[in-house]
């Protein structure tokens, strides 16, 4: 749907609506689903016993004005990993005005989401807001990565964003847990902590809650940390985690994750479901 | 409470106050082992760039809500407030310093000055944060004044942190928390008016996280 409002006249409305439930036998479906450009969704996988979704972006990212709203419901016993293929780019405003992108995330008792979409890159004069609201039940399982990238570091933006909006909300059985607010300009001094470290870092934040907290692998997180990554971790209430982690570069921070899933899988006593791309 | 606010305030605020406070770094600890904060410049631009604009765009903002909620002996709102913070402390060893902090104060507070509205707040909840716990005592005078009492207190800890952490003489810290302390004075009244909002500090955040699992550490955040 185009928006007649922005200064083009193309930026688009979209959304993904989904629903994933669990069959009487616990395999899980999605029983509804509505998206719409620029939100293009791929055929389920089974792996591992969870249903895998691509998430694709066909206009190849953000552009000033467009909006997307996400409400994602994973059902009672439902086990649901949502991925995307590339990574998420915001294009420079030529406006002004911000993209937007809103999440919601319900899960319902004994319901398990990943999240784990590939780095969010906010080009040159990039302006966006995203906002997130995930809620739990005390029996959900989640693990939510986000991976935020300096800008296109091949091409010398590196953090020459105009502004990025962060809000997340993080809900169990009805207790706010964890809150982020943020505004992250360069001409102020709000990318200080992030650069002070690595000129050029990476940011990874990871929240895991439910089955995936159970054994907890402190010690081997605590070993995560190298002269190109520096990670902390420890308990929120509720019994969720947060991992927050800078790392040097792209490649550094792939290969943080691929270790943290290995990790907190692992503990879990599962493999981590192959996503065909890590 | 007294009857001058004045003198409250400077007892409530005096190194002498056992708060608890002199035992906790808020991170700045592990920001020293790890080698961001190595000397006195360091210590400076840290308490400027990353304290200051947490302090201005959160807890002034929050502290002007909970004095508000003291003002008018509103402990339904001082709890809402206090549980609130739990979600935007990150991480547990900073909420935990906090809720110790506000609770050795509360204990003090009880005794010193005990009034119906703190007698309500220690039985209903006897760990509340310090910020919420600082604008109860301070409750008698006016905002600007006891934001600036708060302030003072989160910027002067981490100065006397910062004497136990890095080369650095009491005289050099008394200048970077004077030089701090006017960056504050400047922008103090404009953050009691703004709606609280967050500040990107994912540094001073695995410092917390990293410190809280560390084997060998001098303070207990």
């Amino acid at each position: 749907m185009t928006n007649s409002n922005s200064v083009s006249g193309s930026s688009l409305n979209g959304h993904l609506q989904l629903r994933c439930e669990a069959r009487a036998d616990g395999t899980s479906y999605i029983s509804r689903q509505s998206f719409c450009a620029p939100i293009h969704i791929g055929k389920a996988l089974m792996v591992n016993g969870h249903l895998l979704l691509n998430i694709a972006n066909p206009t190849a990212g953000f552009f000033d004005g467009d909006r997307v709203t996400t409400d994602v419901t994973v059902a009672t016993g439902a086990r649901l990993i949502l991925s995307s293929p590339a990574a998420a780019r915001v294009y420079q405003t030529r406006s002004g005005r911000p993209a937007a992108n809103c999440q919601h995330f319900h899960l319902e008792e004994q319901a398990a989401l990943e999240w784990i979409p590939e780095p969010f890159i906010p080009h040159a004069g990039a302006s966006y807001v995203q906002s997130t609201q995930i809620h739990l039940q005390a029996s959900s399982s989640l693990l939510f990565f986000e991976w935020l990238a300096p800008g296109r570091v091949a091409a010398g933006e590196i953090f020459a964003y105009q502004n990025l909006r962060w809000e997340l909300d993080l809900s169990v059985a009805g207790r706010l847990i964890a809150r982020e607010r943020y505004d992250l300009r360069p001409d102020n001094r709000s990318l200080e902590a992030l650069r002070c470290r690595f000129p050029a870092a990476h940011y990874l934040s990871v929240y895991a809650a439910g089955n995936m907290t159970r054994q907890w692998p402190a010690e081997a997180l605590d070993a995560l940390t190298n002269d190109d990554v520096i990670l902390g971790h420890g308990p929120l209430q509720g019994g969720a985690h947060v991992i927050r982690a800078l790392c040097r570069d792209s490649l550094a921070t792939r290969r943080l994750l691929v270790a943290l899933r290995q990790l907190i899988y692992g503990s879990a006593g599962e493999s981590p479901p192959n996503l065909g791309r890590l | 409470m007294t009857a001058d606010s004045l003198l409250w305030l400077l007892q409530a605020n005096d190194s002498g106050y056992p708060s608890g406070a002199y035992a906790h770094s808020s991170g700045l600890e592990e920001l020293v082992a790890c080698g961001v904060v190595s000397n006195a410049a360091d210590l400076e631009l840290f308490l400027q760039r990353q304290i200051l604009p947490t302090l201005l765009t959160f807890d002034i903002p929050w502290f002007a809500r909970a004095h508000a909620a003291a003002a008018a002996m509103n402990v339904v709102g001082l709890l809402a407030l206090d549980a609130e913070l739990d979600a935007w402390r990150i991480p547990a060893e900073l909420r935990e310093a906090s809720r110790r902090i506000g609770s050795q104060r509360l204990e003090l507070l009880i005794t010193l000055d005990a009034s119906p509205i703190v007698t309500d707040l220690h039985q209903t909840c006897p760990r509340c944060h310090q910020l919420v716990v600082c604008a109860l005592e301070l409750a008698a005078l006016p905002l600007a004044a006891a934001a600036c009492a708060y302030a003072y207190q989160a910027i002067s800890s981490l100065t006397s942190a910062a004497l136990k952490l890095i080369r650095i003489g009491q005289s050099a810290c008394q200048h970077i928390l004077r030089r701090t302390l006017a960056q504050l004075g400047l922008q103090l009244d404009a953050a009691l008016l703004l709606e609280p909002d967050g500040w990107f500090n994912p540094l001073l955040e695995i410092a917390s996280l990293r410190h809280a699992r560390s084997h060998a550490r001098l303070f207990i955040s």
